[in-house]
């Protein structure tokens, strides 16, 4: 199912989304469930679980900070351990 | 209609500029405010504007882009945010009253506008660096006097500032899209203001604040950002700290094109272009009896002139019938009239853009001959 990476703003999303697929890993952009999103009004990327760790290290590289990240796991989202 | 008042705006758009306006308003909803395809068209049109600004002023990180409404509300957000807690300015003495009503307007906060001879670049960095104090929090300079194009000596500046700690705020209204500039080159430059609308080709009511250094934040107004709602406070982070409200989206769409043009063009040849314009206008004037043409080394942009037979207001209306649009009298710069001695009778002054035309230039250099025999 993939995973998600949650941001705090659609800016910070779009900024992600582009150093990612720099580093050829490419996501869609969606709002994640509100459980997820602490209420605010939070924008996350999809991306293949495969692809979650060269996409977390793109991100680290460019100093971008998530807000969390979280892998779907029987039919539930739970937060990933990095 | 002749129109050389592009130090103003720049007019006409190219017409790219004019279709994505009209694109925009057909399909862009608000961004940053649901997922949907409207709010994500809006989305990806304020990032993509934030991109190309970045990649033609050398900014790293396009989150730094903030829009405004224009280059006034850009030097409110960096002058207000920097003088926060009061202190002392350094100004150089070709400011507009975009950077001057705002310190007036400012409790606890004092500062000093360093008079210098225009086109004297020395005398210029001499004046502003003797006008700094103990207690100065920041220097503000125009990169180009909006009235006289005399270019003030930023590099040098920013040097000084640099080895001082002394944060400098540029105001790049007048260079912006018409002169190179790489804000990685900069030292101490925190904030480089500018409008989307003059020389970056982009619709009225458009501005760039671009944030070049990590420092502290402080917001201009309050509200929603489309990020963090539980949270009562602003914001402390770029570009959500200073832009609240819903964005002048099909605004930014205008400017994005105006953006990729002036990075097809670019600003070192539509710079070169504007000054052959108004050099060629001022050796056309060269010898004019009682018309005095303000030129000067390292002059870049808008060119002025006066008349010891009519008032600058007077001679622009006499031009205006004629067709010609001019812009006379203080152009919302007493500091730099009181700096070159013309504040009583202010000045016409002449600005060409991409558009304007060699042939134009000869019109007016005749229109004027007859309007000041």
């Amino acid at each position: 199912m993939g995973c998600l990476i949650v941001f705090r703003s659609v800016t910070e999303a779009q900024r992600a989304q582009r150093v990612m697929l720099r580093a050829g890993v490419a996501s869609v952009m969606t709002k994640p469930p509100l459980h997820l999103s602490g209420g605010s009004c939070a924008y996350a990327l999809r991306v293949p679980y495969e692809q979650t760790p060269p996409a977390l290290a793109s991100l680290r590289r460019a100093g971008i900070r998530l807000q969390g990240v979280y892998i779907r796991e029987d039919g539930l989202w739970r937060e990933a351990v990095l | 209609m002749i129109y050389l008042d592009n130090a103003a705006t720049t007019l006409p758009k190219p017409s790219s500029v004019c279709r994505a306006v009209q694109s925009a308003m057909i399909a862009a909803g608000n961004p940053g405010r649901g997922s949907h395809r409207a709010a994500a068209s809006a989305a990806e049109i304020l990032y993509d504007a934030r991109e190309e600004a970045a990649a033609l002023f050398g900014l790293d990180d396009p989150t730094g882009v903030v829009f405004t409404m224009n280059a006034t509300h850009a030097l409110n957000l960096a002058i207000k945010s920097t003088l926060h807690g009061g202190g002392h300015a350094v100004i150089s003495g070709y400011e507009h009253n975009s950077v001057l009503r705002p310190l007036e307007m400012m409790e606890n906060v004092a500062y000093t506008a360093a008079h210098s001879p225009l086109f004297d670049e020395n005398a210029a960095f001499d004046a502003m660096t003797e006008a700094v104090r103990e207690d100065t929090t920041c220097m503000i300079c125009t990169h180009v006097s909006n009235v006289f194009g005399f270019v003030l000596p930023v590099m040098r500046l920013d040097d000084f500032c640099a080895e001082r700690g002394i944060p400098l705020i540029l105001d790049a209204s007048q260079s912006a899209g018409s002169l190179p500039i790489d804000v990685s080159r900069f030292k101490a430059v925190t904030f480089v203001c500018m409008p989307g609308h003059k020389g970056l080709y982009g619709p009225q009511g458009t501005g760039i604040l671009l944030c070049c250094k990590e420092t502290e934040l402080h917001s201009l107004i309050e509200g929603g950002t489309g990020s963090g709602s539980r949270d009562p406070r602003q914001p402390d982070r770029l570009p959500d700290v200073f832009e609240s409200g819903t964005a002048n989206v099909h605004g930014v769409a205008g400017l994005l094109e105006g953006l990729r043009f002036v990075r097809r063009c670019t600003p070192r040849a539509i710079g070169e272009k504007e000054n052959a314009l108004t050099e060629r206008l001022a050796d056309r004037l060269d010898g004019v009896r009682g018309v005095t043409v303000y030129r000067g080394a390292g002059r870049h942009g808008p060119l002025s002139l006066t008349s010891d037979r009519v008032l600058s207001e007077e001679l622009c209306a006499r031009l205006a019938v004629r067709g010609f649009c001019l812009r006379g009298g203080l152009h919302c710069a007493p500091l730099a009239h009181e700096s070159a001695g013309t504040l009583e009778e202010g000045a016409v002054r002449v600005s060409p853009g991409w558009f304007s035309t060699p042939r134009e230039i000869d019109l007016l250099a005749a229109a004027v001959r007859e309007e000041t025999s």
